[in-house]
């Protein structure tokens, strides 16, 4: 009888025991199995209103009797070489394979495969080695495994019957050379003082442990043992929330890893995934697709962001719907350098979509790419002009609320607006008679007639000499273009830019 | 709603310097320099063409489509053609400038105007002769040299009209080399532009008789594949050009590296087009994952396998259910074992009987290259350790012939914008006689179906 | 900042991306979108929006002798063209294909239809010509599928069968982890199928289709729905024991 804990594999679904005994009611002996699949299972562990054992994913539990049609696993090197190893069929031979669903009508003709079988049978040579799904449970005896295959650098152990991080250390630790390793779909349990963490991932570079059930906590105590990781995929890992577990960890730093997926999980709080990652200084690349962010709130005073160094960060399919969140981003990420917002409300709505590429660009200005798309610096400059009049035109007015509404404004208004030198000449104004200029700075997007306005208050023009204000640009030339007639156009419209020379005229 | 965009024309040439195995590739469309991207990361090069410490690969022969300067740097065999200044000067400032000699450039003064006529006649016949002296230059450096690729769409001015021109001189000047294209086939619903039918139906009767295989991609299926699988929201040139450039890294990789199906590629082209006419293969690509993606599934050889007889993966849009194959050649990549792949292939299960043309029963081939596919980082594709790249030659492209040939008699019954054309010295005979090898094309594909007995027997009685 | 604009150009029968040099005057861009969209210069009207589902107009390019960029035209906008006066045109007249009858080449016509011999010498001639050759020609000439010359040889070798009356088998199934297993009752041709090897199973549950005969004729006896009919290819010959519904297999 296997103990509780060991995996195991019934017609193709895998699934860890969870209770080995009697049933009330029942004769012989039961093993509660949790399955991988949810699908698979027909409860939690209670039969009769007694509870056997439970289940970390909810439903998942059934009870079966122990039979031949359950395999519990081979070691690591009995897989490697059932799987790599294939007799030669002989060069003459024409090997041919019947295509599936086709009647058996086709034949497909395999081609110099020998030469393949050839290469992949010597087994120090091989670099990529997946033994995905094949029933893989235990390590081989220490010395065994290097002997076999020392070259070793990336490694695929996903979907197998491997029980503990003991065991992967027993494997890893005999592979020097592996820089990648997948455990996808395994259900790990968590290393205990046997493991031999240290030298098992001293090269460790990439680690996926996607839908493992892996939580946070646990992938951090894991990653202790690493100490050149770069990247680490968690998706499809239920997880809901990154508690960092300080007790055991105090406060160290992991300054090497660049790269953490979070792809399809149920995250919803933004602030305590920046709280999380605080101990991961390095971070690079973030993506948190398809997971429940509503928010994403800035940082209060005094918070120093611990995503000072993102380059790259997916948001696509979260419930963002407000242009708020997308204002947060700069500050928390200073650097970054590309996002993805697909999938979000915010940018699905049809009111929104319009401009939606346009804001996003405006609001985060160390961006490069956007929903995969490079963004030209002639796009930027487009669309900060446009984010800057459409703030102008349905923005808050009061100047604090539009600070607080689009951080950007201030910085933006600072690289784009023109500084015009107004020069308005006294009472009859003979323009030959240097009156002193004014500094005015406005944007280009700003309308003559807004422009009109400014000019009045700026430089005090009494109520009575309004009407007869006329204005004239003075061209590169020094020919005097008077600005007048339609007051809609915009004053990037009349050739206005830095250091536009404008005379003023009006009537005393 | 669907988009569709069109290459602009550009025509790329590279030929290669191995002993056995040398091919000048031309690409014609604003492909740039992706192929080469690709083809310097999967050698293990620097882009300025020079081997990373290290890397250079045992298996790897980087001759076939590069030439080793003196320097030790390694130079595509590459000519990129353009009619209109402009495009090329972006592979010039590109990050892989380095790779292409200014040498390798030629560009005209004014463009084809999406003119077939203007690309093959009046424009063309400027630039043809400096281009074929580049590639006799570069020809003259291979030591033998087996063939071209050529790079071109169907729909533009210069990709039909200089796109032929070319390979007639080809045909003329190198007979007996093979020489393939890689073409951009107008998408199903909308044209890229009013006259697309006219430049496509005489850009392929002009090069019918000269291009011995053509590789077909349309833009529509490429856009979809970005935006739906590998969540690109606004699809555009590069993010479309390196996904083909990914699948033309596949079709040479057995080529380049030595795999099981170490072919070169007139063999290729022996196994994949059973009658002359009839080379139009279409690619297919697995897996495609968003590089956004944490690795789940979808990638083991039966997913991959799979998802290349479903029509999602697929190149151009067409049903190949619908239609019949007449060859096949499943090139896998990567982390692959023959008795995986084999029990893949005899298990294949789809909703409807994969059907074939009884009488070329061994055209179906599977080859196994051991170098994994790399992908452009910050690519929209994730890093794989395997791929599976289809070439299938099957009947069911044949509906896109035929839509084809529709709307340019629609088009010719009103003899709607035949001006432009005769106008720039184009014989009006050159539309009927272009048209009726189409006809002919279209009853070719109903021949090559017409052995194969009709009715589906049921699998159980 | 580069002085070209990426854009895409929609109009009734079109869409494409195109770049434009921004020097360039609206009366030039509406010669080059002539080409592109078969619109007529005098009758284009061209608005510049955001998106194409967008009918918010941002601009409209009027003034033929003003340059692109006073336009302030942005990568990625659509440049919408629409005909002033279709009756003059071309516009929407070039998709609905049913105004026409499709060109078809008779069956006579096709199969006159030989390579082109062109001047070379003669075996490049020869082969040249066969190049070129419709499929009904190169079928003719190198007498294969329906020309072949032996019938035989044309149609598919039937597959050599070794399969005995008796043994047990497992048919291929797509549902995993159910096993339709059985003994082999019948191994020949039939007359419910044309041609081919049919092979004869009684399973051992009744998942099958018939009682061992088919369209009137019996091939073999079992009882009802616990026989079935299948090609060769589809089932696996071994040592497939009867599944019991047993005691290990028991779930709760």
């Amino acid at each position: 009888m296997p103990s509780v804990g060991t995996r195991l594999s019934h017609s193709g679904y895998l699934g860890t025991v969870r209770f080995v005994g009697e049933i009330e009611g029942t004769a012989g002996t039961w093993l509660g199995v949790e399955w991988d699949d949810p699908q698979r299972g027909k409860h939690d562990g209670v039969k009769d209103g007694k509870r056997y054992f439970s289940c970390s994913v909810p439903g998942a539990g059934s009870f079966i009797r122990q039979s031949p049609a359950i395999t519990y696993g081979q070691s690591f090197l009995t897989s490697l070489i059932s799987k790599y190893i294939e007799l030669p069929r002989g060069s003459t031979a024409v090997e041919k394979v019947i295509l599936g669903s086709s009647n058996g009508a086709i034949e497909v003709e395999a081609v110099g495969l020998d030469r393949i079988r050839g290469n992949l049978a010597q087994l120090e040579r091989l670099r990529e080695i997946s033994l995905d799904g094949e029933n893989v449970a235990t390590a081989d005896p220490p010395g065994t495994i290097t002997n076999t295959c020392p070259g070793t650098r990336g490694l695929d152990l996903s979907k197998n019957l491997i029980r503990s991080w003991d065991v992967v250390a027993m494997i890893t630790d005999q592979l020097p050379q592996l820089h990648r390793l997948a455990l996808n779909q395994n259900r790990l349990q968590p290393p205990t003082g046997a493991f031999r963490g240290a030298s098992a991932f001293r090269h460790l570079r990439e680690l996926q442990l996607n839908a493992t059930l892996t939580e946070w906590h646990a992938m951090q105590r894991i990653i202790v043992d690493m100490p050149v990781l770069r990247s680490v995929e968690m998706g499809y890992n239920r997880l809901e929330h990154l508690f960092s577990d300080n007790s055991c960890l105090g406060s160290v730093k992991n300054s090497t890893l660049e790269d953490l997926n979070f792809d399809t999980n149920r995250i919803s709080n933004w602030l305590t995934v920046c709280d999380a990652l605080r101990t991961y200084p390095a971070l690079r690349r973030l993506v948190l697709t398809a997971n429940s962010l509503e928010r994403i709130e800035p940082p209060s005073d005094g918070w120093v962001s611990s995503l000072q160094h993102l380059q790259h960060l997916s948001l696509s399919f979260n419930r963002l719907s407000s242009w708020r969140d997308i204002n947060a981003i700069p500050c928390w990420c200073p650097e970054l350098e590309s996002l993805s917002l697909t999938g979000n409300p915010l940018v699905e709505d049809p009111e929104q979509i319009r401009n939606a590429r346009q804001f996003a660009i405006a609001s985060i200005p160390s961006l490069t790419t956007l929903d995969a798309a490079a963004i030209s610096l002639h796009e930027r400059a487009d669309s900060e002009l446009f984010y800057l009049s459409y703030v102008n035109r349905h923005g808050p007015t009061n100047e604090d609320a539009r600070q607080r509404e689009h951080p950007q404004w201030a910085a933006l208004c600072e690289k784009i607006s023109v500084c015009l030198c107004a020069q308005i000449p006294t009472a009859t104004g003979d323009i030959a008679d240097a009156s002193p200029s004014t500094r005015l700075r406005v944007l280009p997007t700003m309308s003559v007639r807004a422009f009109r306005m400014k000019l009045i208050k700026s430089c005090k023009i009494p109520r009575a000499q309004q009407a007869s204000l006329r204005m004239w640009l003075k061209m590169p030339n020094d020919n005097l273009v008077e600005i007048d007639g339609d007051d809609g156009h915009e004053l990037d419209w009349w050739g206005l830019e830095g250091d536009s020379h404008l005379f003023v005229y009006t009537e005393a | 709603m669907s988009v569709r965009l069109v290459y602009k024309s550009v025509m790329h040439v590279v030929s290669t310097g191995l002993i056995q195995y040398e091919y000048a590739l031309l690409i014609l469309g604003r492909r740039r320099g992706h192929i080469g991207e690709l083809y310097t990361l999967e050698h293990g090069m620097s882009p300025d063409g020079r081997f990373l410490d290290g890397a250079h690969k045992p298996d790897s022969d980087p001759s076939t489509f590069f030439a080793e300067t003196g320097s030790g740097k390694h130079v595509p065999r590459s000519l990129y053609i353009d009619l209109e200044p402009g495009v090329i000067d972006e592979v010039k400032t590109g990050p892989y400038k380095a790779l292409f000699h200014p040498e390798g450039m030629i560009t005209g003064k004014e463009d084809a105007a999406n003119n077939y006529a203007r690309g093959h006649y009046t424009v063309g016949k400027e630039i043809i002769d400096p281009v074929m002296d580049k590639i006799r230059r570069l020809a003259d450096n291979c030591s033998g040299l087996q063939g071209f690729f050529v790079f071109h769409s169907f729909g533009g001015g210069t990709g039909s009209g200089l796109g032929a021109l070319l390979l007639e001189h080809l045909a003329a000047d190198y007979g007996k080399k093979s020489k393939l294209e890689f073409c951009v086939y107008p998408a199903p619903q909308l044209s890229s532009s009013v006259v697309e039918p006219y430049n496509s139906v005489l850009t392929t009767h002009a090069t019918l008789e000269y291009c011995d295989c053509s590789f077909m991609v349309d833009n529509e299926a490429i856009y979809d594949i970005c935006k739906t699988k590998l969540g690109v929201a606004r699809p555009s040139f590069p993010n479309l050009n390196r996904l083909i450039a990914q699948v033309v890294s596949s079709i040479t990789a057995s080529i380049r590296f030595g795999g099981s199906l170490n072919v070169d590629l007139n063999e290729f082209q022996t196994n994949l087009v059973p009658f002359p006419r009839i080379h139009f293969p279409v690619a297919t690509y697995a897996p495609l994952i968003s590089a956004e993606k944490a690795s789940h599934e979808q990638n083991s050889v039966a997913d991959m396998t799979f998802s290349c007889f479903e029509t999602g993966n697929q190149m151009v849009k067409c049903d190949p259910k619908e239609g019949k194959y007449m060859a096949c050649a499943l090139l896998y990549r990567g982390d692959v074992v023959p008795k995986v792949v084999q029990a893949a292939i005899s298990t294949v299960k789809t909703k409807k009987t994969i059907q074939f043309v009884d009488w070329c029963k061994t055209a179906f081939k599977l080859g196994i290259c051991s170098e994994p596919a790399a992908t452009v980082p910050g690519g929209d594709l994730a890093q794989n350790t395997r791929s599976l790249c289809m070439l299938s030659n099957t009947t069911a492209i044949s509906a896109a012939w035929s839509r084809l040939d529709y709307k340019f008699d629609l088009m010719y019954s009103k003899r709607a914008f035949v001006h432009w054309y005769v106008g720039e010295g184009m014989e009006e005979g050159e539309f009927s006689e272009a048209r009726e090898d189409l006809a002919a094309l279209e009853k070719d594909y109903e021949e090559v179906g017409a052995d194969t007995p009709e009715d589906e027997e049921p699998a159980e009685y | 900042m580069s002085s070209t604009v990426n854009v895409f150009v929609v109009s009734p029968d079109t869409r494409s991306e195109r770049r434009f040099d921004l020097h360039i005057t609206v009366q030039q861009l509406k010669n080059k979108l002539e080409l592109i969209t078969g619109i007529p210069v005098p009758n284009q009207s061209i608005s510049v929006h955001n998106a194409e589902n967008d009918s918010n107009i941002l601009a409209v390019l009027e003034d033929e002798n003003r340059a692109l960029g006073f336009y302030g035209m942005q990568d990625g906008q659509v440049l919408k063209v629409t005909d002033l006066n279709p009756s003059t045109s071309f516009t929407g007249q070039l998709s609905d294909v049913s105004q026409v009858e499709k060109f078809e080449l008779s069956e006579e016509a096709y199969a006159q239809r030989r390579g082109t011999f062109v001047l070379l010498n003669l075996l490049e001639s020869i082969l040249h010509g066969m190049r070129t050759d419709t499929v009904l020609a190169y079928k003719q000439r190198h007498k294969i599928g329906r020309f072949a010359d032996n019938e035989e040889s044309a149609s598919t070798p039937v597959p050599e069968v070794n399969i005995s009356i008796g043994s047990r088998c497992e048919v291929e199934t797509s549902e995993e982890g159910f096993h339709k297993r059985g003994t082999v009752r019948f191994v020949g041709p039939t007359k419910f199928a044309k041609s081919g090897t049919w092979v004869g199973v009684e399973y051992d549950e009744p998942i099958g289709k018939n009682d061992g005969s088919v369209q009137g004729e019996r091939y073999f006896t079992c009882r009802q729905n616990f026989g079935v009919f299948v090609r060769p290819d589809r089932l696996k010959i071994g040592d497939f024991p009867v599944e019991e519904i047993n005691f290990d297999d028991e779930e709760i």
